[in-house]
């Protein structure tokens, strides 16, 4: 929105004060990273006599040594594992999942989608008692799966419901003549469906990446008995004490997972808002 | 003839529409809606997680209306989810409000900036507040010595008097992005006719907030309101890497001592009960803010 086209004459005083508010906003929410920015390239030493200024003698070495000290190599991994093809499962399956629903015909489809909706409201642990001695019973719990089926299961409701309204959208006509024209289902859906549906389908990865990647209370139970499974934000509360009071590693280990996350999902960040105010328009 | 060809060719599509829907709805079913309800009888049951489960009726939930730590838990949780929840819509819409008087260029970096930290998980959000809070080398008190108000230094996490707003600017910090972006974006939905008629008759820009926009993103600022709400009331990452419930069990919150009961004392029945009141209470949260932030539609 462009404020020149909007506004005309005496309201010069908000748009400073909007400026001043703003910006200041703006500072209170980026200066903690800024921080840690700065100290990550800190010693020790000068951490102490120089907390907030530009690091004097940058140390480069506190990035490679926070990834060693901190583990973050498995860490990492693990995030990216269990992460990468939870979301491809839940899109694989919300995709179809939405399809039926938005265009075959099925009868009170709006009434199953709010169910799941509804469901999905319900906080995590009140699944997790259960279902943590559900997947034990059936030996589900020491690989891999022990946390990528529930990431996929529990991303349905919101994923499936984004894919829904979108193709609803699309109009009937485009399907039917692929149908009379006597294709398939399935090729009616993945030729001529799919490559309309884009921008649902970012929206649909990146906000369940963010929420996969950032989960901590499963995992934590999970991980309890098996340590190799620790994903990124289980390993990270051990973090402060494996890096004792070396502030600077400390700080370059916070920076290794955050900044790249910033600037992906800074890339990103329509989709995720666009997935937001979707869900807004009935939630 | 061709009406009927039409229905049964429809009705085929049903059954292969279900067909498609079958795999995530299994997948759901097992992985959320089972264990559900499971925990449901579980809370009715005491069990220790290995040997035969006992059907003890309502002990739990009496348990649990006794267990002072859970009643501390429950109001921290509501302390936690309605002040984030209203601090973060009264700021979010404000910041909403004058990103309009704003360029695009200079509004869509400061929408990034602060909708920055809803995107990275809490537990790394609190780890960088462990830093802001530190008592002898946090940014906070470093700030506040360093402009010579010494006495304002305070052990922000250890300290009773701070440490639940302590974790709740943590929490509004992380949620006012959220909540900016969707009154923006329903503030976008607005037509510039209406801002301009008002405009010719004269009114001001408050009066232009508080007659046309306000009354129009109420159905945003009730969505942004009930996400603020449940993130405060499921607050579980960011209280257990900055304070783990200390000082001693003050700022303890509902997932935090369920969680304890049930996989580090092994009362599973119990913690299942505790989470079946957890559902009760986020149920009764959404309905009462729905009922105070009314968010009637407009037709545009």
């Amino acid at each position: 929105m462009n404020s020149d086209s909007v506004f005309t004459g005496k309201k010069d005083i908000v748009v400073y004060l909007s400026h001043i508010i703003l910006i200041f906003s703006a500072l209170i929410v980026a200066y903690p990273i800024i921080f840690l920015l700065f100290t990550s390239l800190k010693s020790t030493q000068e951490f102490f006599v120089n907390l907030f200024g530009l690091p004097l003698a940058p140390v480069w070495k506190n990035y490679p040594d926070a990834w060693q000290t901190g583990h973050l190599n498995m860490y990492f991994m693990n995030s990216l594992i269990v992460t990468g093809v939870s979301v491809l499962l839940t899109v694989v399956l919300t995709t179809m999942g939405g399809y039926a629903l938005g265009k075959m015909n099925i009868p009170k489809s709006e009434a199953i989608i709010m169910g799941f909706m509804t469901f999905n409201f319900i906080p995590g642990i009140a699944i997790y008692i259960s279902l943590y001695s559900m997947m034990a019973k059936m030996g589900l719990l020491s690989g891999y799966q022990a946390l990528i089926l529930p990431y996929t299961a529990w991303q349905i409701p919101f994923s499936m419901y984004i894919f829904k309204k979108f193709f609803e959208t699309i109009p009937m006509d485009i399907i039917e003549s692929s149908r009379i024209d006597g294709c398939t289902e399935f090729r009616t859906f993945f030729s001529i469906v799919l490559p309309l549906i884009t921008p649902a389908m970012a929206t649909v990865i990146v906000f369940n990446f963010i929420n996969n990647w950032g989960e901590l209370m499963w995992a934590q139970i999970v991980t309890a008995s098996v340590m190799s499974l620790k994903t990124l934000t289980v390993g990270l509360l051990n973090f402060k004490t494996e890096m004792g009071v070396e502030w600077g590693q400390y700080s370059a280990g916070l920076c290794l997972v955050t900044v790249p996350l910033l600037l992906l999902f800074g890339y990103f960040q329509r989709y995720f808002i666009a997935g937001l105010t979707q869900g807004a328009v009935k939630g | 003839m061709i009406k009927n060809k039409q229905r049964s060719l429809g009705h085929a599509y049903m059954i292969k529409g279900f067909l498609f829907l079958l795999p995530a709805t299994l997948v759901y079913l097992f992985f959320a809606v089972i264990p559900f309800f499971s925990n449901l009888v579980l809370s009715f049951q005491s069990w220790n997680g290995f040997g035969a489960k006992e059907l003890i009726g309502l002990e739990n939930y009496i348990s649990a209306f006794k267990d002072r730590y859970f009643l501390l838990a429950i109001k921290n949780s509501l302390y936690l989810g309605f002040g984030s929840s209203i601090i973060s819509v009264i700021v979010g819409v404000l910041l909403a409000w004058l990103l309009m008087y704003v360029g695009r260029r200079t509004g869509g970096i400061i929408r990034t900036i602060l909708f920055s930290p809803s995107m990275i998980p809490a537990v790394i959000t609190a780890l960088i507040f462990s830093f802001v809070y530190e008592p002898e080398y946090g940014i906070l008190n470093s700030f506040f010595g360093a402009i010579g108000l010494d006495s304002l230094q305070k052990a922000w996490l250890t300290n009773k008097a701070t440490v639940l707003n302590s974790l709740l600017f943590v929490s509004a910090w992380k949620q006012v992005g959220l909540t900016m972006v969707l009154c923006f974006a329903g503030i976008q939905s607005i037509p510039q006719s209406l801002y301009e008629s008002a405009r010719l008759e004269g009114a001001g820009e408050w009066q232009v907030f508080r007659k046309i926009t306000l009354p129009l993103i109420m159905s945003f600022i009730q969505l942004s309101a009930i996400f603020a709400l449940m993130a405060g009331l499921k607050i579980y990452d960011t209280v257990l890497a900055l304070t783990n419930g200390g000082p001693g069990k003050f700022s303890v919150v509902m997932p935090m001592w369920i969680m304890q009961n049930t996989f580090s004392f092994n009362n599973y029945g119990y913690g299942a009960s505790m989470s079946m009141i957890f559902v009760l209470i986020v149920l009764l949260g959404m309905v009462i803010t729905k009922k105070v932030v009314k968010g009637d539609a407009y037709e545009l």
